[in-house]
C-alpha cells in the first residue's frame, strides 16, 4: 500500500542531547494518513529517543513539528495525546484488576453532569474494539486477557482517543508467532482506518509485510528512507548489518582449533513457559554454544531454566544423558553447571571484597562442609582464578572499584573458581568496553577445550565472534540452529528478526 | 570518600563514649569510677550482648526481627515455672533454648516462605508469643521455690569473672568466627549485600535465613536464663527494655564499622556504650525517662551515620 496526499505531520531537524551525549541529531520525518512507517536500527541507535519526542516523553534540544502545517510544541505526553499522537509502550501499561471499557477509556472517560457515563463507555468502547477487530467482552478483566489481546486494548486505547499517530513500540516483541499474526492484523485494520503509525521493532519480517516506508537510525542520524518495494526483509537485514569483514575471517580461526565432544553433555527437551514453546536445545563439551533471540523471544526463560531459576519454563533436563530435576541454582550448582547472569546488578555483591565475590560458590569445596575458611588458602585460591583472566589489582578492593571490563572478568573467575564442568554466562560482555570485550571472548574460548560453556546474547557480533553453534529464537521457537560457516552476524540476525 | 566517613563515624561514636565517661567522671567520680562500677556495666552488658550477637547476623542478611524480645520473656517465663515446680535445673535450660529454637525456627518459615515482611511477621509472632507468656506465668512475679543451683548460674565466678560473662564472651567470639571464616558466615553476608545475586550463584538464600532466625531464637533463650537466674525470678516485663538497647547496640556498631556494615564486635561495643549510659544517668539519679529518651536519640544519630557511610561508598 502507498501513502496517499500530502504529509499531515513534519518533523524538521530534531536533535536530542542528554547531557554530553547526542541521542539524535538532526532527524527529518514526514508522515502521511494511513501509513506504516517502520523504524528499525541497532539498540542505541535512536529509536526510542525519537519515539518519546514524537510522544512528547521529552523535548527536542533543536528543531521543530508541525501538524497540518501548524508549528507545535510539547511538553509533555498530554499535550502530544491532545494533539492525536499517543506511543504505545513496550511494556504492557493495562490495568489488570479493571475492565476492558475502563481499559480502553482510560484518562478519556464520557461524562454526564459530572459523573462517569457508563452507557457512552460502553458504546465507545465496543467501537473501538470493532475498528481493530478484537471481539471479548467488554467486561472482562484486562487481567484475564491473552497477552496480544493485551496490547490490542492498548491500541483500541489509541483509536478512542481519536489518535491520528500511533507510535508501537516493540508490538510483538515476547509472543508466539501466531499471536504476533493477531496483533500485526490489528495494525492492517488500523492502515485502512487512515491512522498513521509508527512500527519500531527488531522483527525484521514483520516490518517488511507492514510497513510501506522504513526508516533505519544509526549513531543518531536517519541512515536509510526505503519505501515501496525497496523493502525486503533481506535489504532490512542489509541495513541492520555492520560488518567489517576482516574481522570475521580472523574469528574464524581462533575458532578451527576447537574439537567438541560427540555425546551433549547437557541436553533440555521441549521447554516450555511463559514464552517457550518446546524449544530443545544440547550443548557438548568442547564447544561454545550461543543462544541469541530477540528481546523477549524467551532466550532468559530457557537460560532460566538451564540454571533452575525460578520461572515458568518446564521440560526435561538431561546432564550426561541423565535425567535431573534441578530446582534453584544451588542444585544446579552442585551438579557442576556455574551460572553467570548477564545484568551485573544481578551478579555481583558490589559493597563484598573481589575475594569474597570471587569464593562465595567455592567455599564448599575448599573448605568443606562445616569447615573454617582459611583467609590465607582463600586469597591463594581466588587469586589463582583471577590471574587465569588476569583481573590485577588489590584482591581485598570492593567489586565496585573495578571497571567494568574487570568486573565482569572478576565475575567469570567466579565460575572458574566454583570449577564447574557446565558454564552458563548471560550477555558476558555488555557495558564491557571492545578491548576487553576481546580479551573476555578469547578467555572464553579456553575455557571451552574442557567445559561446555553456553553464552546467551541478543548481540549477533558477539556470537559470530565466539561461538561455534548458534540457536536461534523466534517467537519462542528455535527458528535455526547455525553452525561452523553458517554463523554470521547476518545470518544470525536474520534467523532471529 | 569511603575512608573519610567511616572515619567521621568512628570519631564520632568513640568520642561520645569518651565524653560520656568524662562527664560521668566528672559528676559522680566517687560511685563511677569504681572497679564495681566497670564490673556492674559488664554483669548489665551480657543480656544484650548476647542477643546483639544474633540480631547481627538477621541484621547483615537484610531482614528484621521485633519478635526475640518477645522469645525472651516467654522463655523467661518458662524456665522459671520448670525450676520452681522441681524440674531438674538442666532439664529445665535444655527445654528452655529448644523452646526458644523452635520458635526462631517458625519466625524463620513464616518469613522465608511465606515472602511476607520479616517487619510485620515478627511484629505479629512477638505479640503471639508475649501473649503465651502472660497466659503462662499470669502475669505475676515468680520468685518462690527457685533452687539455689539455678541462681547459682548467674553468681558463680571463674578467674574473678561470673559465668555469664565468660558465656557472653564465648558467644561473640563464636558468632565472629562464624560470620568472617565460616561458609554460612559468608553466604550470609552475601544474601545481605545482593540477595538476587546470591540466589543466582548457588546459594541457598532461604536455608541462611531460616538458620538466621533459628539461632536469634536459641541465643534469645539463653539471654532469658542469664536474666531470671541473676534475679532469681521471673518478672512480666524483664525483657522490655531489651528490644530498643538491641538495635541501638548493632546500629552503633554499624556505625563505627568499617563501610558501615553490621559487625559482632561493633554490635557489643555498641552494648557497652548504652550500658555505660544507663549506669551513668542512675547513678546521675535521674529519672529513668531520660534513659528511654537519650536512647532514641542515640539511635537515631547512629542510623544516619551508618546510612550516610553507605551512601559514599556506593
Amino acid at each position: 500500500m502507498t501513502a496517499q496526499g500530502e504529509a499531515w505531520f513534519t518533523a524538521r531537524g530534531l536533535v536530542k542531547r542528554y547531557g554530553g551525549v547526542t541521542a539524535l541529531n538532526g532527524v527529518d520525518l514526514d508522515l502521511n494518513a494511513g501509513s506504516v512507517v517502520g523504524l528499525i536500527g541497532p539498540n542505541g541507535a535512536g529509536k526510542s529517543t525519537l519515539s518519546k519526542l514524537l510522544a512528547g516523553v521529552v523535548s527536542p534540544s533543536e528543531g521543530q513539528f508541525a501538524i497540518d502545517g501548524e508549528a507545535v510544541r510539547f511538553s509533555d505526553p498530554a499535550g502530544a495525546q491532545a494533539s492525536g499522537l499517543i506511543l504505545m509502550p513496550q511494556e504492557i501499561a493495562v490495568l489488570p484488576g479493571s475492565t476492558v471499557i475502563d481499559n480502553v477509556t482510560l484518562g478519556d472517560e464520557r461524562t454526564r453532569w459530572g459523573l462517569r457515563d457508563g452507557d457512552a463507555c460502553r458504546k465507545e468502547t465496543e467501537a473501538a474494539l470493532a475498528v481493530i477487530g478484537l471481539d471479548v467482552d467488554p467486561m472482562a478483566h484486562a487481567g484475564s486477557l491473552p497477552a496480544p489481546y493485551q496490547r490490542m486494548l492498548m491500541m483500541a486505547r489509541a483509536v478512542h482517543r481519536k489518535a491520528r499517530l500511533l507510535i508501537l513500540d516493540e508490538p510483538t516483541a515476547g509472543l508466539a508467532e501466531h499471536e504476533a499474526d493477531l496483533v500485526v492484523q490489528a495494525v492492517r485494520r488500523l492502515q485502512d482506518n487512515s491512522l498513521t503509525m509508527i512500527f519500531v521493532s527488531h522483527h525484521l519480517s514483520e516490518v517488511a509485510s507492514l510497513a510501506d516506508r522504513v526508516t533505519c537510525v544509526r549513531e543518531a542520524k536517519v541512515a536509510a528512507d526505503l519505501r515501496g518495494d525497496e523493502i525486503t526483509k533481506d535489504a532490512l537485514v542489509e541495513l541492520l548489518l555492520d560488518v567489517r569483514p576482516e574481522d570475521e575471517a580472523e574469528v574464524r580461526e581462533t575458532k578451527a582449533s576447537v574439537t567438541r565432544d560427540p555425546a551433549p553433555t547437557l541436553e533440555v527437551q521441549d521447554v516450555t513457559g511463559s514464552r517457550l514453546r518446546g524449544v530443545s536445545v544440547a550443548a557438548h563439551r568442547g564447544e561454545v554454544l550461543g543462544i541469541t533471540g530477540l528481546l523477549g523471544s524467551g532466550v532468559s526463560e530457557l537460560v532460566g531454566f538451564l540454571v533452575g531459576a525460578e520461572g515458568p519454563a518446564t521440560g526435561a533436563y538431561k546432564l550426561h544423558g541423565e535425567a535431573l530435576r534441578i530446582g534453584s541454582p544451588a542444585d544446579a550448582l552442585r551438579h557442576g553447571i556455574g551460572y553467570l547472569p548477564g545484568d551485573r546488578t544481578r551478579a555481583s555483591f558490589a559493597k563484598l571484597p573481589i575475594r569474597q565475590n570471587v569464593s562465595l560458590p567455592a567455599l564448599r569445596a575448599w573448605f568443606g562442609r562445616l569447615g573454617l575458611v582459611s583467609r590465607s588458602r582463600e586469597a591463594r585460591l581466588a587469586g589463582e582464578a583471577l590471574d587465569k583472566l588476569s583481573v590485577q589489582g588489590d584482591h581485598e578492593r570492593n567489586i565496585s572499584a573495578l571497571s567494568g571490563g574487570n568486573q565482569q572478568r572478576a565475575l567469570v573467575s567466579r565460575l572458574l573458581a566454583a570449577d564447574a564442568p557446565v558454564l552458563i554466562l548471560d550477555e558476558p560482555t555488555v557495558g564491557v568496553d571492545i578491548r576487553a570485550r576481546g580479551e573476555l571472548w578469547s578467555a572464553l574460548r579456553g575455557l571451552a577445550d574442557d567445559r561446555v560453556v553456553i553464552v546467551a546474547s541478543g548481540d549477533p557480533e558477539e556470537l559470530a565472534a565466539l561461538a561455534d553453534r548458534v540457536v536461534c529464537i523466534r517467537h519462542g521457537e528455535v527458528a535455526a540452529v547455525l553452525t561452523g560457516d553458517e554463523i554470521s552476524e547476518r545470518s544470525i540476525t536474520a534467523a532471529i528478526a | 570518600m569511603k575512608r573519610s566517613s567511616v572515619t567521621a563515624g568512628r570519631v564520632v561514636v568513640f568520642g561520645g563514649f569518651l565524653l560520656m565517661a568524662l562527664v560521668f567522671s566528672v559528676t559522680v567520680p566517687e560511685t563511677f569510677l569504681q572497679l564495681s562500677t566497670a564490673r556492674n556495666i559488664l554483669d548489665q552488658s551480657v543480656v544484650p550482648i548476647v542477643l546483639v550477637c544474633a540480631l547481627t547476623f538477621v541484621l547483615i542478611t537484610g531482614e528484621f526481627d521485633l519478635s526475640f524480645t518477645a522469645i525472651v520473656g516467654l522463655a523467661a517465663g518458662v524456665v522459671v515455672l520448670l525450676v520452681s515446680h522441681g524440674v531438674s535445673v538442666l532439664l529445665a535450660l535444655g527445654a528452655t533454648v529448644l523452646l526458644g529454637g523452635l520458635i526462631g525456627l517458625l519466625v524463620g518459615t513464616l518469613v522465608t516462605l511465606g515472602r511476607a515482611s520479616s517487619f510485620i511477621v515478627t511484629l505479629a509472632v512477638g505479640s503471639a508469643v508475649t501473649g503465651i507468656e502472660y497466659g503462662l506465668t499470669g502475669q505475676t512475679t515468680i520468685y518462690q521455690d527457685i533452687p539455689e543451683s539455678f541462681s547459682a548460674l548467674a553468681t558463680n565466678e571463674i578467674l574473678g569473672l561470673r559465668l555469664p560473662v565468660w558465656f557472653a564472651l564465648l558467644v561473640v567470639i563464636g558468632a565472629a568466627i562464624t560470620l568472617q571464616a565460616t561458609r554460612y558466615g559468608r553466604q550470609a553476608q552475601a544474601v545481605g549485600s545482593n540477595v538476587q545475586a546470591a540466589y543466582l550463584a548457588g546459594v541457598r538464600v532461604r536455608r541462611v535465613k531460616l538458620l538466621t532466625f533459628v539461632m536469634l531464637g536459641l541465643l534469645s533463650a539463653a539471654a532469658a536464663i542469664i536474666l531470671t537466674s541473676r534475679a532469681s525470678s521471673y518478672y512480666p516485663t524483664a525483657s522490655g527494655g531489651l528490644l530498643l538497647s538491641s538495635y541501638v547496640a548493632a546500629f552503633l556498631g554499624a556505625a563505627v564499622g568499617s563501610q558501615n556494615r553490621f559487625t559482632v564486635g561493633g554490635g557489643a561495643f555498641g552494648v557497652v556504650f548504652i550500658t555505660t549510659l544507663q549506669t551513668g544517668l542512675t547513678l546521675n539519679n535521674q529519672p529513668a525517662w531520660t534513659s528511654a529518651l537519650i536512647q532514641g536519640v542515640v539511635l537515631a544519630a547512629a542510623v544516619l551515620i551508618a546510612a550516610r557511610g553507605k551512601r559514599d561508598v556506593a
